[in-house]
């Protein structure tokens, strides 16, 4: 079955689509739900609500606009925005006091799983907008309107994520190789 | 790095990423959400069906019920009364109490300026005191269009029925009859009915019954209804929204498999016991009614495809066309509570002895359901998830015309005995309903109406 099909089924309420369509896309949507959060309970608890909301607005979803993935992505960080808006803190920083350890290194060579699992570890405003700028593509101007923080804020909760994000993969990393090495 | 080659870089190394795990129980709570979502839009959908049916029949009541003949309203049957079945009697009896009528300018205009009416009217006027009727006379066309000069001689005039000369009877209808307009209009005229006419020979018969609607009332009415009820169903069952279509393949599965998979006709009975108020107005009736229905006769075991059943596994038979079978015990799935609460908008065709009714019922149904939750199974093995009992309610609705009698017993009690035929017009798509039921009915019903 095609995904035009299984999408408008979907629309006409059929369980079985519905299923169909829950299997096809629940790693991908958990993989989002994970980056948005501090623990798997927490991610399962924003998946149930964004496949729900999926399945529950597929019949908004226009192919013209764009593809289905896009859309789904869209509507799971709205989902979750929606959520965990009024209890994130966000820590407005001085630019004097984020490190500026920018240094050569270009990649990490990091796994997926790491990866997230770093991310997960990060600090709920630094998290959010991580996400929001890397993932979703948003400038800070959106960010800022979209968490109603200050452009400043939102730059600086970025800066601070990437230098902790970096500082953990490194030590992750140093990990790894003196596990291997022993 | 910088900040966009930091963001490819994250991007480019989760892209695609997809995590791996068991996400079925996932799936089962947000069905149960879709599943209570789906139920809710559905009641919304029935209500507003409901609210949209109610509503149309209100408004075809304001627009039919004024063009329905009313045949004791004084006002309307002067305005449609004929010359040719128009009759003045004068036969007023000592016990008698006359109503009054009081006219307004149409009436007026209606009787004393139409010429037609005037010169065609015969008036019978007999003395109360005297038995023999004195004169028949009918008016001179000429005479009875000259007005009298002096007007202020006719100005106030009262006839009524204590009038004691057939002269002066019929003077005073000749001056009311040359009197103007304005002068009538302002002279707080009042005349006995049936001075002026009486009904129509076929109207002055009418049952009692019948003349008893002729105002708006309430009456209690009890009933109870027995009916055969004829349905379809298969004891295979795929469970599908969509019987019909399914079927075939049913019966291929089932052959290949062995199992039963024919279609079974049977003829069950009901009995509906309800109370309900009437409310009545002329011809037309409107009653809301609840009753409940009983025995609920259902087979007690199905065989159904595993996907989506909801019951105790007693047999399975094997896959075919991708699905499961197995034979399922409804020990679980009873039918807990039925509520109807019937609306029904009657007509009733008066005639000498007993009224012939007709109603249109529009029923709406409420089931309670007990049942065992949700079966899941994946395409190896099955999954028993859950089996405590839970309980639903479903809606349904059906429509059903009826014919009957209405036998007048005493003044404020009637019976009433009808046929009616039933068709399910909404119902039994649900998913849950485990057979085709209640596709046509018949019920002879016997009722007991009393009048508050």
């Amino acid at each position: 079955m095609q995904l035009k099909d299984l999408i408008n089924k979907c629309c006409q309420k059929d369980e079985k689509a519905q299923k169909l369509l829950f299997e096809l896309f629940s790693p991908k949507v958990m993989t989002v739900c994970r980056r948005y959060s501090s623990t798997n309970e927490d991610a399962r608890e924003y998946f149930q609500e964004c496949f729900y909301q999926i399945l529950m607005s597929i019949k908004n979803f226009d192919p013209d606009q764009g593809e289905f993935e896009g859309w789904m992505y869209k509507l799971c960080y709205y989902t979750i925005l929606k959520l965990r808006k009024n209890e994130v803190k966000f820590f407005d920083l001085n630019h004097e006091q984020i490190e500026t350890d920018e240094d050569n290194q270009n990649e990490f060579p990091v796994s997926e799983e790491a990866l997230i699992s770093e991310i997960q570890k990060l600090p709920e405003g630094y998290r959010l907008v991580l996400n929001l700028y890397a993932f979703e593509g948003l400038s800070h101007k959106e960010i800022s309107l979209c968490l109603n923080i200050t452009e400043s804020t939102s730059r600086s909760q970025f800066a601070r994520a990437k230098s902790l994000l970096k500082k953990r993969l490194s030590n992750h990393n140093r990990l790894q190789y003196v596990s291997r090495s022993i | 790095m910088s900040q966009d080659q930091f963001k490819n870089w994250l991007n480019n190394s989760i892209q695609g990423h997809e995590s791996s795990g068991h996400y079925e129980d996932d799936w089962i709570l947000i069905n149960e959400r879709l599943q209570k979502e789906n139920k809710k839009r559905r009641r919304r959908i029935f209500l507003m069906w409901f609210g949209g049916l109610f509503g149309l029949v209100a408004v075809a009541w304001i627009t039919v019920w004024p063009v329905i003949p009313k045949p004791n309203t004084s006002r309307q049957h002067i305005e449609n009364m004929n010359a040719s079945d128009y009759e003045i009697i004068a036969e007023p009896n000592e016990n008698e109490q006359l109503s009054h009528y009081k006219m307004n300018d149409q009436d007026i205009t209606r009787i004393f300026n139409d010429q037609s009416h005037v010169q065609n009217r015969k008036i019978t006027i007999s003395d109360n005191n005297k038995s023999a009727r004195e004169s028949l006379r009918t008016f001179d066309d000429a005479e009875s269009l000259n007005r009298p000069s002096n007007i202020s001689e006719v100005e106030k005039i009262t006839v009524d029925s204590q009038m004691e000369l057939p002269s002066t009877k019929l003077h005073t209808e000749r001056s009311i009859a040359e009197m103007p307009l304005d002068i009538l209009r302002s002279s707080e005229l009042t005349l006995p009915l049936n001075t002026l006419y009486s009904p129509p020979k076929n109207l002055a018969k009418l049952p009692d019954l019948y003349k008893n609607d002729k105002n708006h009332n309430w009456s209690i009415e009890f009933s109870l209804l027995s009916g055969i009820i004829f349905s379809q169903y298969s004891k295979f069952n795929p469970g599908a929204a969509d019987l019909e279509k399914e079927f075939d393949l049913v019966e291929q599965d089932c052959e290949a498999l062995g199992v039963d998979g024919r279609v079974y006709r049977q003829l069950t009975s009901k009995l509906h016991v309800g109370i309900g108020l009437r409310y009545s107005q002329s011809h037309i009736s409107y009653s809301q009614s609840f009753t409940d229905t009983f025995p609920n006769t259902r087979p007690d075991q199905l065989i159904r495809t595993i996907e989506d059943w909801d019951g105790a596994v007693t047999d399975i038979y094997g896959s075919a066309s991708g699905k499961t079978i197995a034979k399922v015990k409804r020990a679980n799935h009873q039918l807990f509570r039925t509520l109807y609460t019937p609306i029904t908008l009657r007509y009733i065709i008066p005639t000498n002895n007993l009224s012939i009714f007709t109603d249109l019922t529009f029923n709406p149904v409420v089931s309670r359901w007990r049942s065992g939750k949700s079966i899941h199974t994946s395409s190896k093995d099955l999954q028993l998830i859950d089996l405590k009992e839970r309980y639903q309610t479903r809606f349904d609705a059906s429509l059903e015309g009826r014919v009957g009698i209405i036998i007048r017993v005493a003044s404020n009690f009637s019976l009433t005995g009808g046929l009616s035929f039933g068709y399910n017009a909404f119902g039994q798509k649900a998913k849950n309903n485990l057979w085709k039921q209640s596709i046509h009915e018949a019920a002879f019903s016997i009722g007991i109406r009393s009048k508050l």
